[in-house]
């Protein structure tokens, strides 16, 4: 128990050391932002998918309204980016909250519903007035470009979330999830409080984009519909953290480094590629790597859980 | 006034037929087998697309395209069948993974068309001599109507093979129980395998038919049909294919009738909002039975 956790602890600090090292360095600055992003998504869905079970397949909805609460207040209310950030965390958890009932589903439902409610609010994002939320071409930031800034920020947050996501695997909630997943009726009569430990790993699952979502923004510094409710954002997150291994905590993380590198790599190259490569991985991860590379080697070698978790 | 209303529910009916049947296609895929086809649409396209080519090559009307992409499509859904089936049953939750592999394969189908047919939006010329003309005070597209007669006629085999073959009572039992029509032997493995194929023969028809009642198709139109389907389906009840029929012209309306009042950006969002209010309070469909799977 503590030897790992000192192994986890230096790596989680030598990561950390590096990235933080980057802009220093002659290395490309967005991409390692971006790298950052993924492993904070990955990470963060990871939560909801991993820990509970449930595939919220409009994921990108808390990442597309973490870029909007930030690009807004910023840019028609003159609220200072930090703070609108942290509206975006907080809009996020509003969001959670709203979407709190849909936890009642299960399974496809779930995916569904999940997935037509990100349609919907792009569809209202999209024909908000463009005094408000600036119509189909979105709003600029350019006013507020501070990629330094924004990039130590995403840094705090990546290591943040995949802190939580490491005391999430060892609390009582995170190990009451790991029950309610196997077996909820079983769960409920060993006195967990099913509901009310999912709603709060929905919250933090929700959360976490959200503010990945207002980072974003003032990194890129411009903000549209399109982008900010993708349904490829919510099929690379899924990919990114099902590559690496659902339910473990660095699974997603290097799914994230290692996809989101073959990703830009194929995507500098071959554009037309890109799709294809994306749902080749899709079908072959679900087919026959459901668990992920980190996942399978867990799985067939189980003392690597000292080391790796 | 009155006028347009009659107009939008003779085109949302006219349109919820077609729309039935695209539910049809993706239904019966779900109630045999529990697999989410979440390439639905892009299936559509592709069959759109070989419409598109068989007209330029061969100068056949979309009509006679159905003709030939609907025997290559039943192969294909064969073939799907034969690839992906038993590794989706295996798996831990067999529906979501269906629904994750499908959506694989709905990006390569799209990456797919969009390097054989490029960007462009295509269109197929229409067979009749009239585009549309008026019946009283209704203005008809003929492309829409000959669609809607042969969902009919589509609509009414399909009927004709679940209610009276041997074959079409196997794949109701399985959507009933699986396990005890198994137990009965029934070869659950082979009816699977057919109804892949009819699923997607399914498919080619409705893909075939876009053709005909939409002005132009795209590489990236499949997403927008894959979710007419599931909207239509999750109406009508998951693995309830006939309720699929019910669940379309419920939406044709809804969608149509919301375009008389609404703009015209916000008409899909009807539809979402149908979609999740339905899924909350009755996921079981309109006509669905309640599952013990919920």
């Amino acid at each position: 128990m503590k030897t790992y956790r000192k192994t986890t602890l230096s790596v989680i600090v030598i990561a950390t050391l590096f990235l933080a090292m980057v802009p220093v360095l002659p290395l490309s600055k967005p991409y390692f932002f971006y790298m950052m992003f993924w492993i904070t998504m990955a990470s963060a869905f990871n939560i909801i998918y991993g820990f509970v079970g449930y595939l919220p397949f409009g994921y990108v909805m808390f990442y597309g309204v973490g870029t909007y609460v930030t690009a807004v207040l910023w840019s028609r209310l003159g609220v200072p980016l930090p703070l609108a950030i942290l509206c975006s965390g907080a809009a996020g958890l509003v969001l959670s909250l709203a979407f709190a009932p849909t936890l009642r589903l299960k399974g496809i439902y779930f995916a569904i519903v999940n997935f037509a409610s990100a349609m919907v609010l792009r569809i209202v994002v999209a024909n908000l007035p463009e005094a408000w939320a600036g119509g189909s071409f979105g709003i600029s930031l350019s006013g507020a470009y501070k990629p330094l800034a924004s990039y130590y920020l995403m840094l705090a947050l990546t290591v943040a979330s995949v802190v939580v996501g490491l005391w999430l695997s060892h609390s009582r909630l995170g190990i009451a999830l790991r029950c309610i997943r196997d077996d909820e009726a079983a769960a409920a009569v060993m006195g967990i409080n099913v509901s009310m430990s999912r709603l709060k790993a929905w919250m933090l699952a929700a959360v976490i984009p959200s503010l990945a979502g207002g980072i974003e923004a003032w990194f890129t510094a411009i903000v549209d519909p399109d982008t900010s409710f993708n349904l490829m954002s919510t099929a690379k997150t899924i990919v990114y953290a099902m590559f690496g291994g659902l339910g473990t905590i660095t699974g997603p993380i290097f799914g994230a480094v290692f996809m989101y590198g073959l990703d830009d790599f194929i995507w500098g190259r071959f554009p037309l590629l890109n799709l294809l490569v994306l749902g080749v991985t899709i079908i072959f991860l679900i087919l026959f790597l459901p668990r992920g590379v980190v996942g399978s080697l867990i799985q067939r070698w189980p003392g690597l859980r000292k080391i790796i978790e | 006034m009155f006028e347009l209303i009659l107009m939008a529910i003779v085109s949302g009916v006219l349109m919820g037929i077609i729309y039935g049947l695209i539910g049809i296609g993706m239904n019966i895929l779900y109630g045999v087998m529990r697999i989410v086809n979440f390439a639905h649409g892009e299936f559509m396209m592709l069959g759109a697309y070989l419409a598109f080519t068989l007209n330029r090559a061969f100068g056949l009307s979309s009509l006679q395209a159905i003709l030939v992409v609907m025997p290559v499509f039943f192969i294909l859904g064969v073939m799907l069948h034969a690839l992906f089936y038993n590794r989706i049953q295996q798996s831990e939750d067999p529906e979501i993974a269906s629904f994750l592999t499908f959506f694989g394969v709905s990006l390569v189908i799209t990456s797919l068309i969009l390097m054989i047919w490029k960007a462009d939006p295509r269109s197929v010329p229409l067979p009749f001599e009239k585009v549309s003309f008026f019946l009283g005070p209704v203005f008809l597209s003929t492309g829409r109507l000959v669609s809607a007669l042969i969902c009919v006629l589509a609509v009414a085999a399909i009927s004709f093979f679940l209610y009276r073959t041997y074959t079409g009572k196997a794949v109701r039992a399985i959507i009933e129980n699986r396990d005890a029509v198994s137990i009965l032997g029934i070869d659950v493995h082979r009816v699977s395998a057919l109804v892949f194929g009819i699923g997607l023969a399914i498919v080619a028809i409705t893909g075939c038919l876009v053709t005909l009642s939409f002005p132009a198709i795209t590489p990236v139109l499949g997403q927008t049909y894959t979710n007419i389907a599931f909207l239509v389906i999750v109406l009508g009840g998951l693995g309830s294919p006939l309720g699929s029929m019910l669940g379309g012209l419920v939406y044709g309306l809804a969608e149509s009738l919301s375009s008389v009042f609404l703009p015209l950006a916000l008409s899909p969002l009807v539809a979402f909002v149908i979609l999740v209010v339905m899924v909350m309070i009755r996921p079981q469909g309109l006509l669905g039975k309640v599952s013990t799977r919920i």
